[in-house]
């Protein structure tokens, strides 16, 4: 992933996706962001993937 | 001897005698006087305004019987009773008020109402009580263009002219027509305009003419010159900034407003700093509310409250700047679809539809842009609300130094941060932030209105959005939710489908909301024209 914590640098995992958005989890300091479908800085991929995973179940 | 005649429609002042000093400096200081000494006796005149002949009254000046007469008139309102007008019953009973006052003033006024009160209906009102008042031509910004198309085909059902570009030869007649122009290419059409004699001129954000000198400011009065109903609607308050709406009371009412000078020195706090004069304040605000009674009418939100429903939702269609491209890629889409085979993940179709989208975006942002400083012009605060953080940033690029963002890279410390000011500082004037992220749990309540430039696909998701702006626990409160949408784009489509949702969900008591692959493959259905 592109992106790291705004906080912590650390690596940011994607836990929930939808319309408008991509919740992101820090798994070194905890902290939870929702962030634009292109707020990772690499064009809104991550997003759609996402969205498909969602769609298989698995997130 | 001290008199008052009305000479060409002017009032001739003659005195002589006892007291000529005195006399000389009040007169000098009535608004627009001139004084004619190639005569014996010499006189003043200036334009026979309700302030000039109360001020001649109050000095204990004769007016013979015509200056009475007309003092009389100016000082008798004739009520104007509407009981409805035909297709516009759905008006609010102020709004009608609002076409009343027109009628009463001859369809010579300014309609002052603060934002989202529905100025655009209640000149729309005056031209569907008037249909003989045609052709008639409304001036706005670019960015309000199509608004104006969609209203009048909304209240009228009539086609407007909606003219663009440089002015060019048309090609049919327009004397029946509704016409509307953008104050940029004003100038250019100016001649054509005047040569159709239009009957009625309605000048949108009429504050944008606030520069005399300007070309749009000198184009609007030409066009105005010769006709009899002009009707200007602003939102600005017009006490905050006095010197900015002396162009337009002047064209409206030269009687009232003749003279820039003396209308500086009296409400625009006129100050010489040594170098010049600074114009750019405000004195003697509440003759200026009591004078401006005579050519504004202005009602506030909270006035007409109990009218109002507690949401009002307005869609501004805005032109995109890029419609080969988007009818390109809708073709190729619509190609793409033909070859797909039933299996086709969604994911897939997804990004189809989010290239769509973001072409829309990309074709609409500086329309955005436009209808947003407009609509700051009128002093009010906007919560902006998009999804991609590109278009966040464009934004801030534009409306950064009156504004703050909430996107997700911003912490929660600042978040409240940026909330604070947007609350608290006066000069911070808009919050933008992604529908989710910054559209639940956040009291964004020192706006009242709300402007989506990218849509949710769940009506929950835009509702709660628009709640940032509503005050928690106070019913009597009304808001404004305008959806800038491209015109003609999949914008329009995803709209109608949460509003289709809406509606759904609101008639269903224990509202389970459509699952959101559901409004994914309407949309495709209706791309596809099924």
């Amino acid at each position: 992933m592109a992106r790291n914590c705004f906080v912590c640098s650390g690596e940011l995992e994607i836990i929930d996706v939808d319309d408008c958005s991509i919740t992101v989890y820090c798994d070194r300091c905890g902290e939870e962001f929702r962030i634009e479908p292109d707020g990772l800085n690499e064009g809104g991929m991550e997003w759609v993937e996402a969205m498909q995973m969602k769609e298989d179940g698995l997130i | 001897m001290k008199k008052v005649e009305l000479v060409k429609e002017l009032l001739k002042i003659t005195f002589n005698g006892l007291g000529f000093n005195m006399n000389l400096n009040l007169v000098k200081s009535l608004s627009g006087r001139k004084f004619v000494g190639k005569t014996r006796p010499v006189y003043w005149t200036c334009p026979p305004s309700f302030e000039n002949i109360e001020k001649l009254i109050e000095w204990e000046f004769n007016l013979d019987k015509k200056v009475i007469t007309l003092f009389d008139k100016m000082n008798e309102k004739v009520e104007v009773q509407i009981d409805s007008i035909p297709g516009f019953e759905r008006m609010y009973p102020f709004q009608l008020k609002g076409v009343e006052f027109l009628e009463m003033m001859g369809g010579r006024a300014l309609i002052g109402d603060e934002m989202g009160l529905g100025k655009t209906i209640q000149a729309l009102g005056y031209l569907a009580l008037h249909p003989e008042l045609r052709p008639a031509v409304i001036i706005c910004p670019a960015s309000l263009k199509l608004n104006w198309e969609k209203e009048i085909w909304n209240w009228m059902q009539v086609p407007a002219l909606v003219l663009s570009g440089n002015y060019k030869k048309l090609g049919f007649n327009h004397l029946e027509n509704i016409i509307v122009i953008n104050y940029d290419i004003l100038d250019s059409w100016a001649d054509f305009l005047v040569s159709l004699n239009p009957s009625c001129l309605i000048i949108d954000e009429a504050h944008m003419i606030k520069n005399q000198k300007a070309k749009r400011s000198k184009a609007v009065k030409k066009l105005a010159k010769k006709v009899d109903h002009v009707i200007g609607l602003t939102g600005t308050p017009i006490i905050n900034r006095p010197s900015e709406f002396f162009a337009i009371l002047n064209l409206l009412n030269k009687n009232e407003w003749p003279s820039f000078w003396g209308y500086a020195h009296k409400y625009c706090g006129a100050k010489h700093n040594g170098f010049g004069w600074d114009f750019n304040g405000s004195s003697n605000v509440e003759k200026l509310n009591e004078a401006l009674k005579r050519t504004m009418i202005r009602r506030l939100k909270s006035e007409v409250l109990p009218e109002l429903p507690a949401k009002v939702r307005t869609v501004i269609p805005l032109e995109i700047t890029n419609r080969a491209e988007y009818n390109k890629a809708v073709q190729d889409f619509a190609d793409l679809m033909d070859s797909d085979s039933d299996d086709t993940p969604p994911a897939v179709q997804l990004t189809r539809i989010e290239a769509l989208k973001q072409l829309v975006v990309e074709g609409k942002i500086k329309a955005c842009i436009n209808w947003i400083s407009d609509f700051l012009e009128s002093g009010e605060k906007l919560v902006v609300f998009c999804t991609h953080k590109k278009v966040v940033n464009q934004l801030m690029d534009e409306f950064g130094h009156m504004g703050v963002k909430v996107d997700g890279s911003v912490k929660t410390t600042d978040r409240h941060e940026s909330v604070r000011l947007f609350q608290e500082h006066p000069e911070c004037k808009v919050f933008i932030g992604n529908i989710k992220a910054a559209g639940v749990g956040l009291t964004l309540t020192a706006a009242s209105s709300t402007a989506f430039i990218e849509l949710p696909w769940e009506p929950a998701a835009a509702d709660q959005a628009e709640d940032r702006v509503h005050r928690i626990g106070q019913e009597a409160d009304s808001v404004n939710a305008y959806y800038l949408l491209g015109q003609n784009t999949i914008d329009m489509e995803i709209a109608e489908l949460l509003d289709e949702k809406r509606k759904v969900l609101d008639s269903v008591l224990d509202g389970k909301e459509t699952e959101e692959t559901g409004l994914l493959t309407e949309l495709m259905n209706r791309i596809m024209g099924d």
